[in-house]
Formats: structure tokens, C-alpha cells, sequence
């Protein structure tokens, strides 16, 4: 047979691969052994006009950098429904924004973080969600600029529709999921978060002991309040924002409808509803 | 030459072209693979496939498929009439040689009865079957293009036709997916309101030329990157937990794993050899057709594992690989869909491997084998060790 050997694969110069290789430091992953293959793969965010960049921030000992925070909540798409199949879930839109925009429901706590890792993405934790409320409401009040993926400055109008559309008071219920478990171990309140896939298994990479001094009761809080964890220390007379206090085996999300938008961190993660859903975030590079 | 054809939907995108209907046909018949034109009554099927006669003047023969067809018949309109006088082995031969076809048109070849219908599809793989013998036609070149509206359930093993179809016709296309533009619909019937398929002007182009490029193209070297993703999809694909989905058989994909289910382990066989072949001329055809379009060389050689995965999806989507249990709940029906979801799983393999793989080319430019660089090489990718052998033993056998 006669074969030509190539000085390119994939379009990439062969060159020194034998070496690096066989060095052990290939620039390519190898595939997993164990792990089925993944049938999404979304490398870069291809609608950055889509997303708002969080600028990173520090909190006492935690700090975290841009980060690219989906306008809306994760809607269906073919690269969902190629996420469905790997997961063996089939994501529908089961809700929609204000502005008429659709999104995945009916998904609970788990099922919604691996989506979004499954895409590539990550799930806001609690500090940093409310980070992105505070960032919304500063840019809808004229007091920062805040940038879409590209670079270019979104306009208060916009910014205000997608803080109301988290936040309002009204119907329809609108919830999405963020990135914090809850125990009590041996006495010990801990909170695990940053959570990666291994396999078809949730891990999570940061597991520390709850903070003191957050409002250890559901009540009316002020967010701007929150400590490192996104756990607010005061409790608020102007009711704009409830809190649920973090329970044993439980998981945070934040939630709106016509009675009040509430940070809770003792919801049931199995839960699941129509209008619950989770935002696409990824790391800004 | 008057195409009366039109439609600018794209099929595909290819090294930035966009590729239709058109081109699509065009590759077929420049890598003599026959096309089998799925579609609904009207959707302009049969007006491709008359348009494409014109690449072969006079040397190309439309039958129109009726359920009252006998093999007889046939044979008339090819000028074998004379088929049974022929007092010998070498007689029929010579009449077989006078079979002056090299493209043949079968419009509604579902309407045929199964005698007739294997005599057509032997006349698109360049030869005729009398009395349990083949003899070949033509010069060395003659392909197919069948039409029919057979719904979706075609490729089922129980049916007969699927069978049939899935053996002999190299590539299916389903004209409904790709329904022309409303601006083309728009210039149809502005200009024309005869209902009925017309065959345009015949081509002074003699249809040596065409077949000419087809032989050179079929006489080209194929890149080694062409071959191995081939051969990830004859034997990469077939790897499971199980160890293979062939010799599953009809276990797939119910006893996979959980975890299998989800990704392409549970939705997508391995592709056959035959198929593995048609991908690769079909491959090599796009790419001929993306030259005459202007694309240079170096931008195709970068960019082949696109055309293979656009070849792949052609050839695979009614082939029976795919589980349609899977593509009916998780693509709604959609078979192309589908098998872009594998394309995409493919190109995350191939992205992830190709350090090792390129590794294992430079080893074999080494003529060294190296068991660090075969074990890299796991699970799906198990077949790169073998096949890397063979390379590396081919090349001692070929450097002086």
C-alpha cells in the first residue's frame, strides 16, 4: 500500500509530538478511559453580546476574576440538546422572560449544574450571584459602566429589564439554581461549592466551614451585606430582598414571584419546576 | 448547458463554500457513488437528476420505475433485446460491451418490482446479470441516481427496499430537508409554470471529460488523516463497554451502560467498509469540487476532517446506523441532526488525541515502534496501535 506520511494532522504541524509525548507533556488532553465520550464540546462562547462581564472581586479571603455571566437564563439549544443526550436528560424550555426570551425548567439542582459544565460553563455561587445583582444595579442606576461580552457598554434600559426580570415582584415564578450545598457535619455547618464533573458525578472542589455572623434566620436582608460566601450579616427593615437561612442537605437558589425575590439556601435539591432554571457563567479569558 | 434545477439552499459548508443540492449530486457522480433522492412527490428530485444526465450527453438513460417493468424491458431500452440469441458466453459479452450507458436515471425506483430493481442497481455498478453471470457494460464508469418517496422507515432491516437501498446505493439524500429558497421558488415559477419535469438542453461537453476527472480523482492518493478517521469510524465507533457493538448485534444499544446510553456509544453503530470507502470518495469528491470553486490546496489539506464528517453524514444518515429510538426521543426524527451530534463528539476526539496520534506518525517516520506512544491509545482509540503497526512495518517495507 502506498501511504504518504502526512506533516500535519488536523492541521496542526506533527513535529515534536513524539517527544512531548513521550516526555508526558503532551498540549492535548487524552481522552479518559473510563469516562464516555462527551458529545458537546463548546470551547468558546460564540454570542458574547449575550453575556455581561462580572468584574472579579475580592471578599475577605475569596476572590475570583471577569467572569462572563449569561444576560439570560439557559434556554434550548442544539448544543442543550447534545448536552441532554451525554446527560441522558431531555432539556425543554418550559418557561420564559419578560421579554419574551425562553428557557430550560424543570431541572433540579444537580441536572443544572452538570448542564451547565457539561457546556463548558459553571454555575454562579452565591457570593458571586449576588455580585452580579449588585453590578445590574449600579449599571441600571448610572453609577458604573457595565460591558457585554465584547466590550461594549449595555445600556440602562437593558440592564434594569434583566435585574427587574430576576428580582420583580410579579408572576410568573422565575428561580435558577446557584452553585452551594449545605450540610451540618458533626455539628459543623460546611458548604461545598465550584463543583466540576468527574464522570457523571458532581464534585465539588471547595468545602469549607459556613462563616460566622450571616443571619442565621429567614427573614428580610440586606445583600449588599453578604459575606465571602454570598451569605448576607443583616437583616433589612426594606423588604427588597428575603433570605432563607442555609439548612442541612440543602442547596441555594434565588427566586422571585409576586410575593418576594429570595435568596434561599435551604431549598430541597431534587426540586424541580417550570420556572427553575440556571444561568450560564464562564470564567472570562 | 440549461439546468433547470434551482435551489440555493446549502447542504453543507464546506472550507467556507457553501455547497448545495447541486454540487452535492456533482460529487457523487465525480466519485461514482450512487445517489438515492428521498423526497416528496414534487420537490424537484427527478428535475435534479435529469439535470445531472447533461454531464453525460447521450451516454446517460432515464427510466422511469413502473411496478409493470419487467426485466425484459429493461434490457429492450439498454438494447440487450438480443440478449437470449446469443449463443454464447463471449456473444453475451459482446453485447454487453455495446451497453454504451454511463449514468443512469431510475425515477420512482420503489415502483419496481425486485428483479428489475437488482438489474438497475447492477447497471449502476457497471454491469448486467444474465443467467446467474456478470458481464460488465460501459468503458469503466457508470453510476446511478435513483428517486423515490419512501418515507423513513426505509432503512428498517425487515424491509426488503431498506435492504436493497442500504446495499447498493452509496449515498441517500432526503430533498425534503433541503427544500429550495423562497427567492428560487420565487424565480420557478416567475419563469415557468409547466408542472412537468423538463429535460434540458443536452451538453456538447462529451462525457469522457466528466468521467475522465473521475478516474483521476479515484487514482489519487488519499491523505493518511482521511484513512485514519475512516478507520475511527469502522472501528473507534464500534468500541463499547460491552467491548464491540458488531458482535452485540441486536443487544445494542439496550444492554449498554447507563452512562453509554446518553453519549454517541448508544446512538450510532460502527459504519460497514463499504461505507468507510463511500466516505472517503465522497470526501475526496467535495473537496475536488471545492478546488473548482477556487479553495487552494493548503486550505483543504488543514481543513479534510471537515469534508470527511460532511461525507460521513451523507453517507451515514439512511444508512442504519444510527438508533432510532434515540434520534425519534432526542432529535424528534431528525437523523441529520443526529449524526451531527457524532460529528460533534468525533471532532472532540480527534481534538483531544492528536498530539498522540501525530506522536504515533512521527514514530512511524521513525521506523521505531515505541510501546509508550501505542499506549496512549485506549478504548475507542485501541485501533491506532494496529494501525500504527501496520504503518510502521509498510514503511521498513517501503524505504530503500
Amino acid at each position: 500500500m502506498k501511504i504518504t506520511l502526512p506533516k500535519h494532522f488536523l492541521g496542526k504541524s506533527v513535529v515534536g509530538t513524539l517527544e512531548r509525548v513521550l516526555a508526558g507533556t503532551p498540549t492535548s488532553t487524552p481522552t479518559s478511559s473510563t469516562t464516555p465520550p462527551s458529545i458537546v464540546t463548546t470551547p468558546t462562547i460564540t454570542d458574547p453580546q449575550n453575556y455581561i462581564i462580572l468584574p472579579g472581586a475580592t471578599h475577605g479571603k475569596y476572590s475570583y476574576g471577569d467572569i462572563l455571566v449569561a444576560k439570560h437564563r439557559l434556554g434550548k439549544s442544539t448544543l442543550t440538546e447534545l448536552a441532554g443526550q451525554q446527560l441522558g436528560v431531555v432539556f425543554e424550555n418550559t418557561s420564559q422572560e419578560k421579554d419574551n426570551t425562553p428557557y430550560i425548567g424543570n431541572i433540579n439542582w444537580q441536572t443544572a449544574l452538570k448542564l451547565n459544565l457539561t457546556l463548558g460553563n459553571c454555575t454562579l455561587r452565591p457570593r458571586q450571584f449576588i455580585d452580579f445583582l449588585l453590578h445590574l444595579r449600579k449599571g441600571a442606576d448610572n453609577k458604573t459602566s457595565v460591558h457585554d461580552g465584547r466590550g461594549t457598554k449595555i445600556v440602562k434600559a437593558e440592564l434594569k429589564n434583566i435585574y427587574q426580570e430576576i428580582v420583580e415582584e410579579r408572576d410568573p415564578y422565575r428561580a435558577e439554581w446557584l452553585d452551594a450545598h449545605f450540610r451540618n457535619t458533626l455539628g459543623e455547618f460546611r458548604t461545598t461549592t465550584a463543583h466540576v464533573l468527574n464522570g457523571t458525578d458532581l464534585v465539588a472542589q471547595g468545602d469549607e466551614p459556613l462563616l460566622t455572623g450571616y443571619v442565621m434566620e429567614d427573614a428580610y436582608v440586606d445583600i449588599a451585606s453578604a459575606n465571602a460566601q454570598g451569605l448576607p450579616t443583616n437583616k433589612s427593615r426594606k423588604q427588597e430582598f428575603y433570605f432563607w437561612h442555609p439548612h442541612n442537605g440543602k442547596v441555594a437558589r434565588f427566586d422571585a414571584d409576586s410575593v418576594r425575590a429570595v435568596l434561599s439556601c435551604g431549598r430541597n435539591p431534587s426540586y424541580a419546576l417550570a420556572g427553575l432554571g440556571v444561568r450560564a457563567a464562564r470564567e472570562k479569558k | 448547458m440549461t439546468k433547470m434545477y434551482q435551489n440555493s439552499t446549502e447542504i453543507m459548508q464546506l472550507y467556507g463554500l457553501p455547497i448545495s443540492m447541486q454540487d452535492m449530486v456533482d460529487a457523487c457522480l465525480l466519485g461514482r457513488l450512487n445517489l438515492f433522492l428521498q423526497g416528496d412527490t414534487g420537490s424537484g428530485k427527478t428535475q435534479l437528476a435529469k439535470d445531472a444526465m447533461q454531464n453525460f450527453g447521450d451516454k446517460s438513460l432515464f427510466v422511469l420505475g413502473r411496478n409493470d417493468m419487467d426485466t425484459r424491458e429493461l434490457f429492450q431500452q439498454i438494447n440487450l433485446d438480443k440478449w437470449r440469441t446469443a449463443a454464447s458466453t463471449n456473444e453475451l459479452r459482446e453485447l454487453s460491451d455495446k451497453v454504451n450507458y454511463n449514468m443512469f436515471v431510475v425515477d420512482e425506483l420503489p415502483n419496481c418490482v425486485p428483479a428489475v430493481r437488482a438489474q438497475l442497481f447492477n447497471l449502476f455498478d457497471g454491469f448486467i446479470e444474465i443467467n446467474g453471470k456478470a458481464y460488465p457494460i460501459g468503458n469503466g464508469y457508470s453510476v446511478g441516481i435513483a428517486t423515490g418517496n419512501i418515507g423513513q422507515q426505509f432503512t428498517e432491516s425487515t424491509n426488503e427496499l431498506g435492504r436493497a437501498l442500504k446495499d447498493r446505493m452509496h449515498v441517500t439524500i432526503d430533498t425534503d430537508y433541503f427544500f429550495p429558497q423562497p427567492g428560487d421558488t420565487l424565480e420557478i415559477l416567475a419563469t415557468n409554470t409547466n408542472p412537468r419535469v423538463e429535460f434540458g438542453t443536452v451538453s456538447d461537453t462529451p462525457a469522457t471529460q466528466f468521467i475522465d476527472r473521475s478516474h483521476a480523482l479515484a487514482k489519487k492518493e488519499v491523505p493518511l488523516e482521511k484513512i485514519i478517521i475512516a478507520n475511527y469510524l469502522l472501528h473507534g465507533l464500534d468500541h463499547c463497554s460491552k467491548g464491540s457493538k458488531r458482535q452485540m448485534k441486536h443487544q445494542w444499544p439496550t444492554q449498554l451502560e447507563n452512562h453509554e446510553q446518553g453519549s454517541d456509544v448508544g446512538l450510532v453503530l460502527p459504519v460497514s467498509l463499504r461505507a468507510a470507502k463511500s466516505i472517503i470518495r465522497l470526501s475526496q469528491s467535495l473537496d475536488e469540487i471545492a478546488r473548482g470553486k477556487g479553495i487552494e490546496n493548503g486550505v483543504i489539506e488543514k481543513e479534510q476532517f471537515n469534508s470527511m464528517m460532511e461525507a460521513y453524514k451523507f453517507v451515514s444518515a439512511y444508512s442504519g446506523v444510527l438508533n432510532p429510538a434515540a434520534v425519534d426521543n432526542v432529535y424528534g426524527g431528525d437523523k441529520y441532526k443526529a449524526l451531527d451530534a457524532v460529528r460533534m463528539a468525533t471532532r472532540t476526539q480527534f481534538d483531544q488525541q492528536w498530539e498522540n496520534v501525530s506522536a504515533g506518525i512521527e514514530m512511524v517516520q521513525s521506523g521505531k515502534m515505541n510501546s509508550r506512544v501505542l499506549d496512549t491509545f485506549k478504548d475507542r482509540w485501541t485501533f491506532m496501535r494496529n494501525t500504527l503497526e501496520r504503518l510502521t512495518k509498510n514503511y521498513e517495507n517501503n524505504t530503500p
